[in-house]
This record gives structure tokens, sequence and C-alpha cells, in this order.
């Protein structure tokens, strides 16, 4: 069976970077292929991994970014 | 009064340039996980990581009190512009830039030590948390800055593609094999815990 979107199409749909055609046809391929739909489950758990990868920076950092701010907020 | 969540980016810079310094520590606030962690993760350094992620933002300091920032309701896009240039500059000065490994063929997983033999009683979800942190760290350089751009610095492909002097396509590819060898390392770990 020809693969009805590649990869590419669902990577576009699932950072909303298509047009809205293009959408609409990706989501049909999504709900009528079972092989789209996988594919397209496959990379948003993968994507879904990465949100738990953020980090804080250190209170200091902030700090110092603020410090920096007020102390040359009044140079010309 | 608008809650904080309600304030755009744009609002809170124009307020800033205005002299309100509150309006600098929301937008940081806002934006600092997404900004540390895109370099921390380019860098592999924490303490590296904070010192450009505070260079990143002395610079965008300057660069809106000098009026050069020109709103187009992307500001975070901007700032991973910022810090990514930070990063590039840093390797270049340094000598450290990254290899370039940018293969289908090279797999993270076989280059990647994987934690099989820590502590048993670890919740599986927290090991497969560390174990793609270390997979990420360790994606070929290409495939991890256009991970990071568009997932953490919301650029789009095009944009990335701009920035990195590559074709969309390329770009896609990129972001492609990075979550195929993140998908790989999830079913072999779900595989390997559900075993034991």
């Amino acid at each position: 069976m020809r693969k009805i979107s590649t990869t590419n199409d669902l990577l576009l749909y699932l950072y909303n970077e298509t047009e809205m055609t293009d959408s609409v046809l990706t989501q049909q391929a999504i709900d009528y292929d079972p092989e789209t739909e996988e594919e397209f489950e496959h990379l948003k758990a993968a994507v879904g991994y990465l949100d738990d990868l953020l980090e804080k920076p250190t209170r200091k950092s902030i700090s110092n970014i603020l410090h920096y701010s007020k102390v040359t907020s009044h140079l010309p | 009064m608008k809650q904080n969540d309600a304030i755009t980016d744009n609002e809170l810079i124009l307020s800033f340039i205005k002299g309100n310094e509150s309006s600098l520590e929301k937008l940081v606030t806002r934006h600092q996980q997404k900004i540390l962690t895109s370099i921390y993760l380019l860098v592999k350094n924490r303490e590296l990581a904070e010192d450009l992620f505070q260079e990143t933002f002395i610079k965008v300091i300057n660069t809106l009190r000098a009026g050069h920032y020109h709103d187009e309701g992307k500001f975070l896009p901007w700032v991973t512009r910022i810090a990514h240039n930070l990063v590039i500059d840093y390797f270049r000065k340094n000598n450290r830039m990254p290899m370039v490994r940018d293969t289908e063929e090279y797999s993270v997983i076989d280059n990647l030590k994987l934690m099989d033999d820590s502590v048993e009683d670890r919740m599986v979800k927290e090991r497969i948390h560390e174990e793609i942190r270390l997979l990420v760290e360790n994606l070929p350089f290409e495939q991890r800055e256009v991970v990071i751009m568009r997932h953490y610095g919301d650029l789009s492909f095009r944009e990335i593609a701009e920035i990195t002097n590559v074709s969309i396509n390329t770009a896609l590819g990129r972001m492609r094999y990075a979550l195929i060898n993140m998908r790989k390392l999830i079913e072999d770990k779900h595989v390997v815990l559900m075993e034991r």
C-alpha cells in the first residue's frame, strides 16, 4: 500500500506548520490509514519526552541578569 | 489587571523598554527553561550553559534598549537564535566545533552506554527520562540543534533550514532521525524493563 503521508508531512503537521488544506489531508491520512496513524503516534510520543528534559537555570543566573539590567538602565 | 500569562511578550518588552524592570523578570521567568535547556543540550556542560544563558539575556537587554528588536510575535525564536549564535561562537573560539556525523547509518543507541545495571527499583519513567536525556545529548550535533531549535526555540523548519544553511528537507530529515533514534530507545527500554 502506498504511504499516504510522508514522515516529513507528519512532522510539519505535528508542529502546526502545514497550510489548512494540507492539515486536512494529513489528518485524514492519520484517521484512515493505520500505518500513518501508528507513525504519527510514535512521533508524538518521542516529542512528548522532550518536554520532560526542561531544566531551570539557577537563581544566581537570573539575579545576575536582573542586576545587569538594573545597573545599566541609566546608561545612554 | 491582566494576569501574567495573559500579558504578551511584546507588551512586556514595551514595558521594559519604558523602564519597568519587573517586566524583564517576567520575560526571563517565562522563557528561562526553554532557553537554558536549549543551551545545555548543545554544550553539555551545566556551568557553561549558565554562563551562556546569562550572556544571551545580556545581549537581549542591550538589543531591546538600543531599539533593534522588531516584534513579529516571535520573541522566543529570536532569543533562541541569539543563544544558538553564542554557542556556535563559543565552539569556534575554543576550536570545539562538533564533528559532523549526520548520516542515517549513525546509531546513537549503539554509541550510548545505557544504564541497564542501575538500581532495580527505580521507576520506569525516571530511567527512560534519564536515558532520553543521554540520548539527546549524544545525538549528532546537527540533529540535536534541529530538535532544540524546533522543539524548545519555536523556530519553524524553514527558519532552521536558513540558520543552518541546509534545505528544509534536510532539516526535517535531521529531526526525523533524531525522533526515530528516540523512539527506538523508548521501545527497547520498555521491552527490557517489562522483562525484568
